[in-house]
């Protein structure tokens, strides 16, 4: 077989394949575009199958009917372009109108010329009709795929432009069929014929481009569902939601317009120009809401993937509806337990202060009775008196713990460095003069960002109370710190006392909680307004378990830590 | 030094008014004419000399607690201090708060002392003496606006 042969083999032998290839796309997809394009080709294939079966000298019915079956290529062909209805109506009767004219001319041809006979002209001038109607048609065709690819996804538009540049080839070959000298030996035949193969394998790429191809070009879209859908992390409502991921969502699916509505039916957002009702739009869930795209006219053909990434991205943008509403509902939460918590802390400022007036009148009075009737009481009078002026005293310390407790974390927040061994230290010399036995101790204590009152009222808490619960004068107190493992900073109270009975460890945080009567003093608040302090900076207090004694932790969280240089750290 | 010198005080808690007097008395070397009102609203009309005041001498200073009925203490420090005629008034402002940000807006508002009444026995006695003393002995005070 010589080479001629051979290419004409394999060019049938790909016609073939093509219509077998339209002929699936149009059993599966059953659109208007995929019939034509079954059409085409299968009136290709027949031509070149007939071609390679026919005598060398056809009779005449055979050559018309190959020629009008011929004709039928480009015709089918525009018909496949203009199913998309982008081009006007008369556009196509015009081609109906065109190629029926020319079916008509082809039966009314009183004969063909045989392969080496001279043609007439009128026969000449039919030919020149045949490749003009072809190249007419195939330049529309070309045309109007290649500038309809604009601004679709990576897949659809190179799959459109491949279409596109294989009716370009093809007028080619027609064209070379029709003018290049035909003799065998020359070297025409055989370049029509790898023109035709050209344009084949454009055909077939554009129709079912093979899974590397398909996958290389889908790269951009992937990319883009992959970055969008990252996105959809960050905000926080669904406005914001919807309008972040729409745009992405029409380019994913090639579409002009898209939006999304929730469960009422209410726009969240809108992206492009809605087209007026009636007109076809994809649909997919979105969580609680629902994706609709308009994708242009070319998508049900040709980007089926696509509007799978499509529902693929809208599956997701209904997770991220869902997280915003959780998010939502999370806010709503935290601010009325904010609200609630300021009601309260206002409610305790202005009692404790309200109950400040009569106490001072009732002190005042014991006062003015000492002073005018001192005299004329005894000791045991005396003594009543005491105890009346001791309560009071008692009173004003609630009163102005429970002021303390509502207002950490609402004044005194400024944070500085603090050097906590100084501020232990001058604590444990106040200290002193009470607790004149004790035995505190200052480890080596780092400075940290913290407010320096606050710091100090947790010494003073915590070491007094190690002193005064401890259970004998001569307590040992001992003030320690270390890193944590999670890199904050732990500081450790600890004494060797009596310690804390197991079944109270839990309840001496509360408020008014206290281990001994009034007469060991304390308000039973200090240890709820120590937690507090540690949780306004990030970290707890607790009750460690020991064998003797009482050990009280400080946890603070590593953003307390003032980076070397800045502050040294205090020596015992 | 003057032998007796005239106190507005305005006070709305009758027992706190009590020690305040008592206080007031245990000065030496003074004797105050106190005249005491009891809200807001009438230490205005008696600064101002309106109805029942009309023949009033203006008083050498006044003391003013803040939390009263009907007009409150920081508005009536205001208004005086902000009339050029009454502006000189020494006036001790009185509050059972001692925290800062009401120190300060009672400063700013022209307030010439701050004492808190602090709920120890004689926490109001000492601290009435101290400013009684102070403020008749120590500090010189200006003649009252006619």
């Amino acid at each position: 077989m010589d080479t001629l042969e051979l290419v004409r083999w394999i060019s049938t032998a790909l016609f073939v394949l093509l219509a077998g290839v339209t002929a699936t796309l149009a059993f599966r997809l059953r659109r208007p575009a995929a019939y034509w394009a079954f059409a085409t080709f299968t009136a290709l294939a027949a031509v070149a199958v007939s071609g390679r079966l026919a005598p060398d000298v056809p009779p005449l019915w055979f050559s018309k009917l190959t020629v009008v079956m011929l004709l039928a290529f480009p015709w089918a062909l525009f018909r496949f372009a203009t199913s998309f209805e982008r081009l006007p109506g008369w556009a196509r009767h015009v081609g109906d109108v065109l190629a029926a004219a020319l079916v008509l001319w082809t039966l009314a041809v009183p004969d063909f010329p045989a392969p080496n006979e001279e043609p007439s002209s009128g026969f000449q001038v039919y030919v020149l009709a045949v490749v003009a109607l072809w190249v007419g048609l195939s330049i529309v065709v070309a045309v109007e795929l290649w500038r309809g690819g604009r601004g679709q996804p990576t897949l659809t538009r190179r799959r459109m432009r491949l279409l596109s540049l294989g009716a370009t080839v093809m007028s080619v070959a027609i064209i070379g069929a029709a003018y290049a000298p035909s003799d065998e030996s020359s070297v025409w035949p055989i370049l029509i014929q790898l023109l035709a193969i050209v344009a084949a394998l454009a055909f077939l790429v554009g129709f079912t481009p093979p899974p590397l191809i398909r996958a290389a070009w889908r790269q951009p879209e992937e990319r883009e569902l992959y970055t969008s859908s990252l996105k959809l992390m960050s905000p926080a409502s669904r406005e914001e939601v919807a309008a972040m991921i729409l745009p992405h969502i029409a380019r994913v699916a090639g579409g002009s317009a898209a939006w999304i509505v929730d469960a009422d039916g209410a726009p969240l957002a809108t992206h492009g120009e809605v087209p007026a009702a009636g007109t076809d739009g994809f649909t997919a869930p979105a969580g609680p809401a629902t994706v609709h795209v308009w994708p242009s006219v070319y998508a049900p053909f040709f980007s089926e993937e696509e509007l799978r990434l499509m529902r693929r991205l809208s599956l997701l943008t209904g997770l991220a509806f869902e997280r915003a509403d959780a998010l939502d509902r999370e806010r709503e939460a935290r601010r009325g337990l904010e609200a609630a918590n300021d009601e309260l802390e206002s409610f305790v400022y202005s009692a404790s202060h309200d109950l400040k007036s009569p106490l001072i009148a009732l002190l005042g009075y014991i006062d003015v009775i000492r002073d005018e009737y001192g005299g004329h009481f005894d000791e045991q009078g005396h003594w009543y008196l005491e105890r009346m002026l001791h309560n009071g005293s008692y009173m004003e310390s609630l009163i102005g713990d429970l002021l303390e407790l509502s207002r950490v974390g609402r004044v005194d927040t400024e944070i500085t460095p603090v050097p906590l061994g100084e501020v232990a230290r001058q604590v444990a010399d106040e200290l002193s003069d009470r607790y004149p036995a004790a035995d505190i101790r200052i480890g080596s204590l780092p400075t940290i960002w913290f407010n320096a009152a606050r710091a100090r009222q947790l010494f003073t808490n915590l070491i007094e109370n190690a002193c005064r619960y401890g259970g004998r004068p001569d307590i040992r107190v001992d003030v320690l710190s270390y890193h944590t493992s999670d890199g904050g900073i732990a500081i450790a109270i600890a004494d060797d006392g009596v310690g804390i009975p197991e079944q109270y460890r839990d309840r001496i945080f509360g408020v008014f909680e206290r281990l001994g009567s009034e007469e060991l003093a304390g308000t039973g608040i200090g240890l709820a307004i120590c937690t507090k302090i540690a949780e306004v900076a990030g970290g707890r207090l607790e009750l460690v378990p020991t064998e003797r004694g009482a050990r009280f932790v400080i946890s603070l969280p590593s953003t307390v830590r003032v980076p070397d240089g800045a502050g040294k750290e205090a020596r015992a | 030094m003057r032998e007796v010198l005239r106190v507005l005080v305005a006070e709305d808690n009758e027992d706190h008014l009590f020690f305040i007097l008592r206080a007031l008395r245990g000065v030496d070397g003074v004797q105050f004419e106190i005249d005491a009102v009891r809200d807001g609203e009438e230490a205005l009309d008696f600064i101002y000399r309106r109805g029942r005041f009309a023949d009033r001498e203006r008083p050498h200073m006044i003391l003013l607690d803040l939390k009263m009925p009907k007009v409150g203490g920081l508005e009536v420090l205001e208004r005086i201090k902000q009339d050029p005629e009454l502006r000189r008034i020494p006036i001790a402002v009185l509050s059972s708060s001692d925290r800062r940000e009401d120190i300060d807006a009672a400063y700013d508002l022209g307030t010439n002392s701050y004492l808190v009444k602090n709920p120890t026995p004689d926490g109001i006695r000492r601290d009435l003496e101290d400013a009684g003393r102070f403020w008749s002995a120590i500090s010189q005070l200006p003649t009252p606006p006619g």
